[in-house]
């Protein structure tokens, strides 16, 4: 049932795709992001939805939307970044295991750009947005219920076999969204929708804690200093984010204590010890050949292991820094890094080019709200494996368009014909005797 | 219980997908409708109102409450307050 229902909207959408090119990037963002086609059993498992939306986006994109890519700090940092790790892959010490790899990852990034290329304006910005937040919130939504109904005594895990498919990587992805739901809650006229989003949020946090991640659980921890600075009702904000968290906690069994009290003695924790030393191991490689790493993959071999960190179990790197150093080397991880910068300086001038602004208040939510997302990806992220993350990669391309929309919004409305309504006299008024000029006060 | 959340989460993409195709004309300044729809400077400035309003409702209320002051050309204390 599951399967035909989800086929029938695929391919019943696809069509649209043709005269509205963007369909696309949505479809191919929720099925990339929410990996719905792992909900179902039969057919629509085995159909590759997202080539095809992908094709039908790619063929929407160059034939009837025609928009060139906007080659922007962002989009240009991505383009190297993209390079770069090809390169590392051609290099790779596991080229068997670092292609595969590599064209999930590269295939991913290509829908980024396509998706930069068509981020025209604020509906477009909404909608995919809409999409992220209905993609990654249907397992926080449907996480925090059952947690609600079972006492927080079970795990909350994401789709079988996908990104987000660990209970740390739902976790840190529930994080990220949350930010995000409050922009929409904020930005819709629907009283509904409204509520809705403050609703889904709680549920949210509730499946972020049950989901017994520890680097999650850090990351709330960080992004709360910055969702009460971005917030207008800071003191509000600041009471109902105590009592949710003092609620959930309270909520949680003894289990979950214990869990997150670990954090604290982390020397005498196996699972922490470990990640500590693959970091190790990572920067290891990453120092034996700086330029390239060890390709894609090389961590988690075992040979490779033995030869750069002897007696280190071959493993996920468990850190989107090392995992970035020992994969693809310095010069992937300084571009990695120097997309967040970029993402967060977007972020920093959106909100201050647009304050007090009414026409640009939806931009100025969203700069808030992303800062606070990608601190929160940031800081999970240190302790997991989801540096090639695309929802990631896709809010920095949003705040890039966000911030050229802005600049476009703010800039001096120029008159269609300035040349020919302009008089034909002298282009400046020449100084007359008497006449005071500027800085003479001075 | 999964199958019903499944089926909502494709009944809101299928919803938003309608949403765009309907609004993606309004770009940047023109209005959205339809139940996605944005909140437009009017509606701002007019919760802003709202709110302004209310602070001054609650700033009338308080100076309401205190005792009047006494007229001019009154002593500040009565032999009697003092």
């Amino acid at each position: 049932m599951r399967s035909l229902v989800l086929a029938m909207l695929i391919f019943g959408l696809l069509p649209t795709a043709f005269f509205s090119p963007f369909v696309s990037v949505l479809l191919w963002s929720y099925i990339s992001f929410g990996s719905a086609q792992r909900l179902t059993w039969g057919m629509a498992e085995n159909i590759p939805f997202a080539l095809i939306v992908g094709i039908a986006g790619l063929a929407g994109w160059m034939l009837c939307e025609r928009r060139r890519l906007p080659m922007d700090r962002t989009t240009v940092l991505m383009l190297a970044y993209v390079a770069m790790i090809t390169i590392a892959t051609y290099f790779a010490l596991v080229p068997d295991a670092a292609w595969p790899k590599w064209l999930i990852t590269v295939k991913a990034f290509v829908f980024v750009f396509v998706t930069a290329a068509m981020l025209t304006n604020r509906v477009r910005i909404h909608a995919l947005i809409w999409i992220m937040v209905i993609a990654v919130g249907y397992y926080g939504i449907k996480g925090g219920i059952f947690t609600l109904l079972t006492g927080g005594n079970f795990r909350i895990y994401g789709p079988a076999a996908t990104v987000i498919g660990d209970n740390n990587h739902i976790a840190a992805a529930l994080v990220v969204i949350m930010p995000l739901m409050n922009y929409l809650g904020r930005q819709s006229k629907n009283e509904l929708l409204r509520i809705g989003s403050r609703i889904a949020m709680a549920l949210c946090l509730l499946s972020v804690l049950a989901s017994y991640s520890r680097g999650s659980f850090l990351a709330l921890i960080a992004m709360l200093p910055f969702l009460l600075q971005h917030s207008k009702h800071k003191v509000v904000v600041a009471v109902v984010i105590t009592v949710m968290l003092a609620f959930s906690i309270s909520f949680m069994p003894a289990q979950w204590v214990e869990r997150i009290q670990t954090i604290s003695t982390y020397q005498q924790d196996a699972s922490a010890e470990g990640r500590i030393e693959m970091w190790k191991a990572a920067t290891r490689i990453a120092v034996a050949r700086p330029l390239v790493g060890g390709g894609f993959m090389a961590p988690y071999t075992q040979d490779v292991m033995d030869e750069y960190s002897p007696g280190t179990k071959a493993r996920a790197v468990h850190s989107i820094w090392f995992e970035n150093l020992g994969e693809n080397g310095f010069i992937a991880l300084a571009l990695w890094i120097a997309i967040a910068v970029t993402a967060l300086q977007n972020c920093r001038y959106i909100i201050r080019r647009t304050k007090g602004n009414l026409q640009l208040k939806w931009a100025n939510d969203l700069g808030h709200m992303s800062l606070v997302a990608i601190v929160g990806y940031l800081v999970g992220g240190s302790f997991l494996s989801l540096s090639y993350w695309d929802f990631y990669f896709t809010l920095a391309v949003i705040l890039a368009a966000t911030r050229r929309i802005v600049i476009a919004e703010l800039a001096p409305e120029k008159p269609r014909f300035a040349r020919m309504a302009a008089p034909r006299g002298p282009a400046r008024a020449l100084p007359q005797p008497g006449m005071a000029m500027q800085g003479d006060a001075d | 219980m999964d199958t019903v959340f499944f089926f909502f989460s494709l009944a809101g993409v299928l919803m938003v997908v309608h949403w765009l195709v309907t609004n993606d004309r309004a770009g940047n300044r023109g209005k959205t409708s339809g139940i996605f729809a944005m909140r437009e400077p009017e509606d701002i400035a007019k919760e802003t109102e709202v709110a302004a309003k209310g602070k001054f409702d609650a700033r009338r209320a308080k100076a309401a409450a205190r005792p009047a002051p006494k007229p001019a050309g009154q002593p500040a204390f009565t032999r009697r307050e003092f």
